[in-house]
This record gives structure tokens, C-alpha cells and sequence, in this order.
């Protein structure tokens, strides 16, 4: 089939592009663990109060400044405020107790999504001090857009 | 040639296609404006109607309607055009699938306003509409496989006519066009006969939510390219024709369609790359093989350059950009395309970002996708609808495009380029700063960033009263052409290919090829993570209704 | 309509474009300006997701 040599030049061009788009996302990904949060884990969507860590939810300090926070998504609320130090790295651990939610801290990489029956996880470190807003962002009902939480970094 | 109309009982088979396709628009539209006033919090809605329900509404009507009926009716005049008047039995197809269809669509339409479908039209259980909802849906994929088995008979009666002969590169087109949703809707007509219908009628108790999810999104996807590529017969078809050229290379232009076929169904997992379940290999094979979908559509922009430009050399254009002087800028049925191939270059930059991977992050769910998609679908793809109706209604009407419509159409695509750039600029930009998709007016206890959002919502509100004039102008042009209008014949403009390109190789005709690789790549992507998530499902999840 | 007439002009037409390959500098200055504003819109948001 026969091409135009402008046009090889433009796809060849391209296909560079895309490769090191390609290349930038899955380095960053998979050797700096910079992936889209992606946790494997499932539990029974039916009795998420009555299973660990859900039971229990809340800031847990499990290091130096470092903190699992276990919440549970349901219409329409994330659960108590949480508040952490300056610089403190939470570890977000979140499951869904009735439909599926969003969970995102605007501002931030904080985004994922929250499916009945899995858990997802993800991480930020707060840097800077102030209020921190955690809204659902998947429609979940007719409460969905007052659905959010507060995190006080002090 | 173009001079005669196509055989008056397929005129009425289309046109009664696109005037459903229409009236889904204006009704769709009302939805669109009152959803940019509520929310902006410029009104509160009135007797007890939900936002939701409205965008569940706006939805259904311009996502799944107008783009369906447009399309079929579209592609039934083309192959009628290019393969001659359709066979008795394609043309009974053709109505039988649009009997359905209507049927399914008017099931879900009633239940959209009996609010007992109030899931938005993406459906995610385990929110649970009424099964009416999902029966109606079915119905309307079933009667579009009806109207494509329609197309494909009529395909092969040409076939068969025409013993070795290169198909019209229309009719090659539609029929990729329809293959393509035939495997796509595969995927959804499982999880909605298979699921959600058993599930809703409360034949089983609960749904495995992430196989539903998925095997929506293995039809979400492709479901975008059936809206593009009728886009792109009309640009690498029909336009060269009105602007005086040729079409730059047949042989490209099947492979492009090849390409799409191939790539742009395994792909689903971008949209789901932000959730549990699928593992972060599975994602990234995904987005690997999203990158590939690109490949034809960067084919597609230089055939179109390479088209303008070399009919513009033709007429006696010199330098870089005289060609640019040549085009018909005058004329609407080459001005609304032409402004849709100009939008789909922001478009399809930002459908690049939201497919990488982790940058998916930024933007996932927030209003900067509805932005994404008001440029791609509802400015790429609908002004070039548009542009087609201007010629297409008189041509099966018989009655013509004067010169006064013709400037209100023009005028119509101004007034929605200008609407679009500000609801879809406003909405991309607040989306960046983090404010949330299908959500009704909401300050979050006036949060600051929250508050911050609202001159956003306004400016989109502004950008929608523009958008919501453009319909009302559109309606207008249709209604003028359609029953009033002098009459007379309209052109089918339909291009040919350029003296100096070359022969088309038999190849890219050779449809168990296609299919088989295709299958093959669909396969690879989705066997193993469908395994799994079948293998390590968790307990299933009873039906809810929250609103 | 594209040809599927005998060899013979399917050599000619081949002949025909490899020497006489049409001016298309306008077309590839397009694209290329094309290609220019995806590469900054997709640095612009990568600059985002790293920066937060
Ligand atoms: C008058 C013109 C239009 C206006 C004012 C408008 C406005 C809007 C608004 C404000 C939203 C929802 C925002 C939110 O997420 O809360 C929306 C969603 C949407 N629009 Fe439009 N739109 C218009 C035309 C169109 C057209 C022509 C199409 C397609 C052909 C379209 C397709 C969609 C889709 C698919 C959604 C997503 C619905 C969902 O998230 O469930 N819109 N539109
Ligand atoms: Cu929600
Ligand atoms: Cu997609």
C-alpha cells in the first residue's frame, strides 16, 4: 500500500509519541509504584460491620506520622472526620457497605472508586495543613451530591 | 450522478430514523439547559422531577437515541445510495428493526419518567432501576442488530452482484460501522439479559457488580467509535465531494476503519482503571492497546489535511496555507463538518490524558470528562450529524437547501462552537480543580474550593442557555426542511477517489480475516481478568434504590 | 472509485505516484502543530498529577 512520505513522517512521529507516553506512565507505574489504585481484595458486601477492619473504622497510627485510615462508603456519608499532623502519610483503606461510591480528595491524587464487595486503597501524605474535603464522585442516589467527609491537617 | 434521489421507500425508512434521532435532541437539550441552571443554583426543580432523573433523561435521549437513529438512518440512505435500491428483504429489516427499537425506546422513556429508572444512563448496579428499564434497553440493541443484519444482506447482495469488484467505499464503511456494535453490544446485552433483568425481577438476590461493570465497558468504549465513525464517512466520503476534491486514498481509508475495528473494542478497562479487582497488568495491557486506537484517527487527520490541501492546489492555491482560502467556508454542509474535525482535535488530546494510566487520576469522574465528552460526541460528532442533515432531509424529501437555511445553518454552528467552548472550557477547567460529575448544585457546607467552583457552573450554565438556542435553531432548519422547503433535488454528495492513488488491495475486504483477529485481540484482553473476576468474586450484592 | 482493472495500470498508477508524490506541505505543517498541541496538553496534566 502505498503512503506518502509526509504521511510515514506524521505516523512515525506519532507512534514516537505515543511509545514515550507509554514508556513515562508504565515507568512511573511499575518500577516507582506510581500505579491507579488497584487492590484485590474482596469482602462480603452484606456484612462489611461485621468484618475486619470494618468494624471498626478510623484512624489507626501505625508508624512514625504514618496512618491506615478504614472507612466505610454508604449513602450518604464516609464516616467521623478524621485529623492528622502536618506531613502525616495516611494509608486510605475504604469498601462500600451498599452501592458504589467514588472516594476523592479534590486538590489531591486522591481518587478512586468504591465497589460492593471489594476494598480499595490508597495513599497520600498530606504536606500542608488545612481542610481537606472527601467527596463521592459516582453517582449513588438522590443524597449523592451532599456526600463527603473532612480531614484536618494541623 | 448525484443528481437523483435515492428510491422513495428507502427515503421514508431513513427518514423515519433521523426525525426520532431529532426530537431526542430538543427533548434532551431541555434537559441539558435545566441541568446547567440547577447546577449552577440558578433554580431549584420544580414538581418533585429529580436532577437525576433529568440527567438519566438527557442521557438515554443524546447518548443512546439521537446517535442510534441518526446513525442507521444515515448509513441505510448511504448503502441505498452506493449499492443501489435496497432489496425487499434488507428494506423489511430495516423497518422491523426500527419497530423495536421505538418499542424499547418508549419502555424506557416511561420508566425514566416514572422515575423508577433514576440510575443515569450507564446503569451501574447495584443501584436497581425497574426491569421495564433494562427490557427497553435490550429491545433497542436488539433492534439495531435487526436494522444491521438489514445492511449486511444488503452488503452481500452486492457482493454477490458484483463478482470481485471493490465494494462502494460507503457501504464498505457502514457495514464495518455495524459489525463493530454488533461485538460491542455483545458485552451489555450479556450483562443486561444474563444480570440485570434476572437480578431485577428478583429471580436471583444479588448481582456480581464488577463483571457487570465490565462487561458494560466492553461495549462503553466502542460505543464511542459507532458514534465516530459515521462522523468519519461523512469526512472522508462525503466531504471531498461538497469541497470540489478527491478522496485521498481509498486504501487508507478502509485500513483506518480496520484498525478501529480491531482496537477499540479490547480497551474497556480504561474506564475502570481507578478500581479494585483488576489487577494493575491487566490495566496497563488495556491502555497499551488504547494507544493503538489512536494510530487510525492520526491517519484520519491527515487524510483530511492532505484532501483540503490538495483540492486546494487543484483550484490554483500557492504557499503553506492558501489552500485554506479555497474551502467552501459558505457552505453548511461543509462548515458544521469542518468545525467537528476542528473540535475533535482538543478532544481527542484529552481523551489521550484520561487513557494514561495513572493520570486517570486527575481527571476520573470529574466534570472534566463531561466536558471531554460534550466535545467528542456532542460537537465532533453532532455538528457533523447536523452538516449531513442539511443536505441529507431535502434530498429524501425532495425539497432543497436554500440559501437562507443555508446561513442559518451556519449561523446554528457558530452559535454552538461559541456555547461549547464556554460550557465545555468551563467544565474541563473546574474538573482539573477536582468538582465532581452527575452531581446536583451542592456547596458541601460551603467548603471554600466547593464555593470556588460555582463561577464555573455558571459560565457552564451561560455556554448551555447558548447550546440550549442552537437546538431551537436546529429544530427549526429540520422541521423548514423537512415539510417546507421548495421542492426540487438535493445532491447526495458522494466522493471518488484521486487519480493517482492507488489500487486498493483485496485485504482489507476480507472480513473472516478482520473478525478472526479481532476475536483473537478480544480474547487476549479480557479471557484472564474475566476469569478471575468470576473465580475471586465476592459475595453478590442485593438491589438498591436510592433515589 | 478505486481500480481493479488489469496489472498493467495498476503498474502505471504505481509508477505514476512514486515520482510525481503530491505537494503536501501544508498538511504535514498541520499535523504537526496537531501533534505539537497534544504533546503539551498531556505534559500540562502530567505536570498536575506530579505536582499534587
Ligand atoms: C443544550 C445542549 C446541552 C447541554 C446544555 C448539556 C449539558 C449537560 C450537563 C450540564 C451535563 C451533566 C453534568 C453533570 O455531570 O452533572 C450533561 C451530561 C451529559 N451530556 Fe449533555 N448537554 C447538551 C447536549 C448534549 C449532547 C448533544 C449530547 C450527546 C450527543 C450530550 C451528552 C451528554 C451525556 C452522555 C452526558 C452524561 C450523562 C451522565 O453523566 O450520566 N449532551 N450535559
Ligand atoms: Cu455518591
Ligand atoms: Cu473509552
Amino acid at each position: 500500500m502505498h503512503m506518502h512520505k509526509y504521511e510515514k513522517i506524521w505516523l512515525i512521529f506519532g507512534g514516537i509519541t505515543l511509545i514515550v507516553f507509554l514508556s513515562v506512565i508504565g515507568v512511573s507505574a511499575f518500577a516507582m509504584g506510581h500505579h491507579p489504585p488497584s487492590d484485590m481484595t474482596t469482602i462480603d458486601p452484606e456484612k462489611v460491620k461485621e468484618t475486619a477492619p470494618f468494624d471498626d473504622p478510623g484512624l489507626k497510627k501505625i508508624g512514625d506520622n504514618e496512618y491506615e485510615a478504614v472507612m466505610v462508603a454508604q449513602a450518604f456519608m464516609f464516616g467521623e472526620p478524621l485529623e492528622v499532623p502536618k506531613g502525616a502519610t495516611v494509608h486510605f483503606k475504604v469498601t462500600s457497605a451498599d452501592v458504589v461510591h467514588g472516594f476523592s480528595i479534590p486538590g489531591t491524587n486522591v481518587n478512586m472508586m468504591i465497589t460492593p464487595g471489594h476494598i480499595n486503597t490508597i495513599t497520600h501524605t498530606f504536606d500542608e495543613a488545612g481542610e481537606f474535603l472527601i467527596i463521592c464522585n459516582e453517582y449513588c442516589g438522590v443524597g449523592h451530591q451532599a456526600m463527603s467527609g473532612r480531614i484536618e491537617v494541623n | 450522478m448525484e443528481t437523483t434521489l435515492i428510491n422513495r421507500k428507502d427515503a421514508k425508512l431513513s427518514l423515519a430514523h433521523i426525525y426520532v434521532g431529532f426530537i431526542a435532541v430538543l427533548l434532551g437539550g431541555i434537559a441539558g439547559l435545566l441541568q446547567t441552571f440547577v447546577r449552577s443554583g440558578a433554580i431549584t426543580l420544580p414538581a418533585g422531577i429529580g436532577y437525576y432523573q433529568l440527567l438519566t433523561a438527557h442521557g438515554v435521549l443524546l447518548a443512546l437515541v439521537f446517535t442510534t437513529y441518526f446513525i442507521i438512518g444515515f448509513l441505510y440512505s448511504g448503502i441505498s445510495k452506493t449499492t443501489g435500491t435496497l432489496a425487499e428483504g434488507p428494506r423489511k429489516l430495516g423497518w422491523a428493526g426500527y419497530y423495536v427499537m421505538t418499542t424499547g425506546t418508549v419502555i424506557t422513556t416511561i420508566m425514566i419518567l416514572t422515575n423508577d429508572a433514576s440510575v443515569l444512563y450507564t446503569f451501574y448496579a447495584p443501584l436497581q432501576a425497574s426491569p421495564w428499564f433494562y427490557i427497553g434497553l435490550a429491545l433497542v440493541v436488539i433492534g439495531s442488530w435487526i436494522s444491521g443484519a438489514g445492511m449486511f444482506r444488503q452488503y452481500r447482495n452486492w457482493k454477490k452482484a458484483n463478482p470481485g469488484q471493490l465494494s462502494p467505499l460507503f457501504s464498505f464503511m457502514a457495514v464495518m460501522t455495524m459489525l463493530l456494535w454488533l461485538i460491542a453490544t455483545l458485552g451489555v446485552a450479556a450483562t443486561v439479559v444474563l444480570q440485570l433483568i434476572p437480578w431485577s425481577f428478583g429471580w436471583v438476590d444479588t448481582i456480581n457488580v464488577l463483571l457487570s461493570r465490565t462487561l458494560f465497558w466492553y461495549f462503553g468504549h466502542p460505543l464511542v467509535y459507532f458514534w465516530l465513525l459515521p462522523a468519519y464517512i461523512c469526512w472522508y466520503v462525503i466531504i471531498p465531494k461538497i469541497i470540489g476534491g478527491k478522496i485521498f486514498s481509498d486504501s487508507l481509508a478502509r485500513l483506518s476503519f480496520v484498525l478501529f475495528l480491531l482496537f477499540s473494542i479490547p480497551v474497556g478497562f480504561h474506564h475502570q482503571l481507578l478500581e479494585s479487582g483488576v489487577s494493575h497488568t491487566w490495566k496497563f495491557i488495556q491502555v497499551t492497546l488504547t494507544f493503538m486506537v489512536i494510530v487510525p484517527s492520526l491517519m484520519t487527520a491527515f487524510s483530511l489535511f492532505a484532501t483540503f490541501e490538495l483540492s486546494g492546489r487543484q483550484k490554483g492555491a500557492r504557499g503553506l496555507f492558501g489552500w485554506v482560502k479555497k474551502l467552501p467556508w459558505k457552505d453548511a454542509r461543509f462548515f458544521a463538518p469542518f468545525m467537528g474535525m476542528l473540535i475533535f482535535i482538543p478532544a481527542g488530546a484529552g481523551g489521550i490524558i484520561n487513557a494514561s494510566n495513572q493520570l486517570n487520576q486527575v481527571i476520573h469522574n470529574t466534570l472534566w470528562v463531561t466536558g471531554h465528552f460534550h466535545l467528542t460526541v456532542a460537537t465532533s460528532v453532532a455538528l457533523t450529524f447536523f452538516g449531513i442533515a442539511y443536505w441529507l432531509i431535502p434530498h429524501l424529501t425532495g425539497r432543497t437547501l436554500t440559501k437562507k437555511i443555508n446561513l442559518l445553518a451556519n449561523i446554528q454552528t457558530i452559535i454552538w462552537v461559541v456555547g461549547m467552548a464556554m460550557m465545555s472550557g468551563a467544565m474541563h477547567t473546574v474538573g482539573l480543580l477536582g468538582a465532581p460529575r452527575r452531581t446536583a448544585y451542592t456547596t458541601y457546607g460551603d467548603y471554600p474550593d466547593a464555593l470556588g467552583w460555582i463561577p464555573y457552573e455558571v459560565a457552564m450554565a451561560v455556554g448551555g442557555s447558548f447550546l440550549f438556542i442552537g437546538i431551537l435553531v436546529l429544530i427549526y432548519i429540520v422541521v423548514h426542511l423537512s415539510f417546507f422547503a421548495p421542492k426540487g433535488v438535493e445532491a447526495y454528495p458522494i466522493g471518488e477517489v484521486a487519480d493517482q492513488a492507488e489500487r486498493t488491495p483485496a485485504i482489507l475486504e476480507n472480513w473472516k480475516l478482520w473478525i478472526g483477529v479481532c476475536v483473537a485481540l478480544i480474547l487476549f484482553a479480557y479471557t484472564i481478568p474475566i476469569m478471575e473476576i468470576i473465580e475471586n468474586a465476592p459475595p453478590g450484592s442485593p438491589g438498591f434504590r436510592l433515589w | 472509485m478505486a481500480k481493479l482493472d488489469s496489472a498493467k495500470s495498476f503498474e502505471a498508477e504505481k509508477e505514476h505516484a512514486g515520482k510525481t508524490e503530491p505537494k503536501l506541505n501544508g498538511t504535514l505543517l498541520s499535523v504537526m502543530l496537531v501533534g505539537g498541541f497534544i504533546i503539551l496538553s498531556w505534559i500540562g496534566v502530567y505536570a498536575l498529577y506530579l505536582s499534587r
